[in-house]
């Protein structure tokens, strides 16, 4: 393909991303459009870019999420490619084929390859055709009154029950024995029939306390494909992901050489160019089973760029150009170790629930191989029509230990007032003792980790009493004596001089 | 001076008096003292006997919001004086039996008025806005109930004691 230089780049997306995105742009000389809605008007991305235009309401349905606005923002300034960020566009096959149809690039796979591998569907049987590995099951429903039990050994228990409308864990259900198997499969049936009024079931191997591992793939529109080796995602709760790492505690090189290979065969197989994520599941006996592929980049590609030393958007925006990929396999083995906490506005003491409101105090985390990726700044608001996302804290050290204690040093230097955030989950699970062993799983978080313990007195008192001296000083009053205050003539020894030094930064 | 704060159910009272460097913190039962970065600005160090914090601290409305160690705190701070005007006030207005008076517990100027005559309203829902000491303090219905009056009107100035609404 001829080489197709991009001197102007509109980024379809908000926040970090958008943000991150234009960064790498700048380096490169392109110019940057920046598209927003009406909750966006001042926010960083549209700071960061040479341009700026409106799409519509804060809803994304009126903003990001319109593709012919956002086309019609790139005709008319003169953008020649669009950077779909994650989330919103970036995996709808449809407006990678406006772009196309506009002749403006779209900087992701083509709409064939979206098709092809991004439908959950497609790719499964993309991964079958290759040889990869899918969890074993069933492609069908259980018919009423089957006699599955051949089928079920075969498969390997224990195995999973699945509704087929299903969802929620409703209608799921864990068979270990084949003994047990006809009652459960008539009970999820009931279950499904009541509570999706559909009895169809599926069954599938289950894998027991599986790792979430995915591999970054990478290919040019000549025909290369590399990979850039894992990343370990089992940090989640409710499938969303907390903590990230690369590499994965659990993947050695031989591990991590077979991921690879499969991933790239994969994507081979499909065409893909650009960036790409297959994502597997990992037992315990290191056999691993493709889920699905991400065709975009992902929100994790930080802790992939600090153990490569490489820039993925770089490379996106170069092989979208047409440009061949810039690395050799060889070349782009882990170094390092590297580690993604995600700042959401969550309360992590409530559940984990998303919160809404301004950012009244930022301090942001600094020092080596310390990287803060965000999309928002002191006096901004997370608001309630995108998610809850402040910003990634990315840190990195020669090994896990001491990418562990960077980011806990780090996480120590950041304060954000305003809202709660999942700062305090972060400093608890860095603490935890599996964690730092490497020893989780995809329900870690949710079934065998705690917030409790955490709120430690002594930090209430020092937090009551800073609200009561700010207090003070916003009145801006005189202190008056008070004889019951227990302040006074046992005033203690006042080591001034340690303290100054305490204040000091 | 004294202050009473709030976060949760939890009720603190301290009483804060200055002294050489700094300040001299106390609960009653305990006693801190404590060097507080004066600077505006929300992002400040303070230093708790030996134990030094950057605390992030900010105004929401009536409620502070710290930050220690990545965690949240949340307190309603009042002068003590106050609170407790309005607790006796509350207490005061709970004995008449199926009617409740709200009246100013200090004197200062609605700002807001949050009810209408015939609302419904919950305990501990706020009522409407004063302005005292440089403050805006909610008052809020000491118990549930029907607003069946309310006497007075945004941008009024209230003196102390004086009948704000009544709820029935």
């Amino acid at each position: 393909m001829k080489s197709r230089g991009i001197r102007k780049l509109l980024v379809a997306n908000r926040g970090e991303i958008a943000v991150r995105v234009m960064r790498s742009a700048r380096e490169m000389g392109i110019r940057t459009v920046a598209v927003y809605s009406d909750a966006d008007e001042s926010a960083p991305h549209v700071q960061a870019a040479d341009e700026a235009y409106r799409l519509g309401a804060a809803p994304a349905k009126e903003s990001y999420l319109r593709g012919d606005r956002i086309l019609e923002v790139a005709r008319k300034s003169g953008a020649d490619a669009i950077h779909p960020g994650y989330g919103f566009l970036s995996e709808n096959a449809i407006f990678a084929k406006q772009c196309a149809d506009a002749a403006v690039i779209f900087v992701g796979p083509s709409p064939q390859s979206i098709d092809a591998i991004g439908n959950k569907v497609h790719a499964r049987q993309a991964a079958k055709k290759a040889g990869v590995p899918t969890v074993p099951g069933l492609d069908r429903a259980v018919k009423e009154g089957e006699d599955i039990s051949g089928l079920a050994t075969k498969i390997g228990f224990p195995v999973l029950i699945k509704a087929a409308a299903g969802g929620g864990g409703r209608g799921m259900r864990v068979v270990r024995e084949p003994g047990e198997l006809s009652r459960n499969i008539r009970e999820a049936r009931g279950e499904a029939a009541a509570s999706f009024g559909d009895g169809s079931v599926f069954i599938e191997r289950y894998v027991e306390k599986p790792r979430h591992i995915e591999i970054q793939v990478f290919g040019d529109t000549r025909g290369n494909m590399v990979h850039l080796n894992e990343r370990e995602c089992s940090i989640q709760r409710r499938h969303q992901k907390l903590v990230e790492e690369a590499p994965s505690p659990a993947v050695d090189a031989k591990l991590r050489a077979k991921m690879g290979e499969t991933a790239v065969r994969l994507a081979k197989a499909v065409k893909y160019h650009g960036a790409g994520t297959m994502e597997f599941l990992l037992d315990r006996s290191g056999s691993f089973y493709f889920l699905e592929m991400n065709t975009r980049l992902q929100v994790e590609h930080t802790v992939t760029e600090m153990t490569t030393g490489t820039d993925l958007v770089k490379a996106q925006l170069a092989v979208a150009e047409g440009a061949a990929l810039p690395w050799k396999q060889e070349e782009l083995a882990p170094r390092g170790h590297a580690i993604e906490a995600r700042i959401t506005a969550e309360d992590p003491f409530s559940n984990f629930s998303p919160q809404a409101g301004p950012i009244l105090g930022l301090a942001v985390p600094g020092g080596p191989h310390t990287r803060w990726d965000s999309g928002i700044r002191e006096g901004g608001a997370i608001s309630m029509f995108y998610d809850s996302m402040i910003a990634k804290l990315v840190c990195w050290g020669s090994d896990r230990h001491e990418a562990i204690e960077r980011l806990r040093r780090a996480l120590a230097e950041l304060v954000i007032a305003g809202v709660p955030t999942l700062v305090p989950f972060h400093l608890h699970l860095l603490a935890d003792k599996r964690f730092r062993k490497g020893d989780f799983h995809t329900g870690f978080v949710e079934q065998e980790f705690s917030m409790e313990g955490l709120d430690r007195p002594h930090l209430s008192e020092a937090a009551a009493i800073a609200a009561a001296l700010e207090y003070r000083r916003r009145r801006q009053e005189s202190p008056e004596g008070n004889g019951s205050s227990g302040c006074g003539s046992e005033t203690r020894a006042w080591k001034q001089s340690a303290l100054r030094e305490g204040l000091r930064r | 001076m004294r202050f009473a704060l709030r976060h949760g159910e939890d009720r603190f009272e301290i009483s804060v008096e200055e002294e050489a460097g700094g300040y001299c913190v106390s609960d009653g039962k305990s006693t801190w003292h404590i060097r507080f970065d004066d600077r505006r600005g929300a992002v400040r160090g303070v230093v708790v006997d030996d134990a030094r914090h950057t605390v992030g601290v900010a105004r929401k409305g009536e409620t502070w919001d710290v930050v220690l160690e990545g965690i949240n705190y949340e307190f309603l701070t009042r002068d003590a004086r106050f609170e407790k005007l309005l607790e006796l006030q509350q207490a005061r207005s709970g004995v008449a039996s199926g009617r409740a008076e709200i009246r100013a517990p200090i004197p200062g100027l609605v700002t807001n008025l949050l009810k209408a005559e015939g609302d419904e309203v919950q305990e501990g829902e706020p009522v409407l806005v004063l302005a005292a000491m440089k403050l805006e303090n909610e008052i809020r219905a000491p118990r549930g109930g029907k607003i069946v009056e309310i006497r007075t009107k945004a941008g009024a100035a209230v003196e102390k004691g004086e009948l704000l609404a009544v709820i029935e």
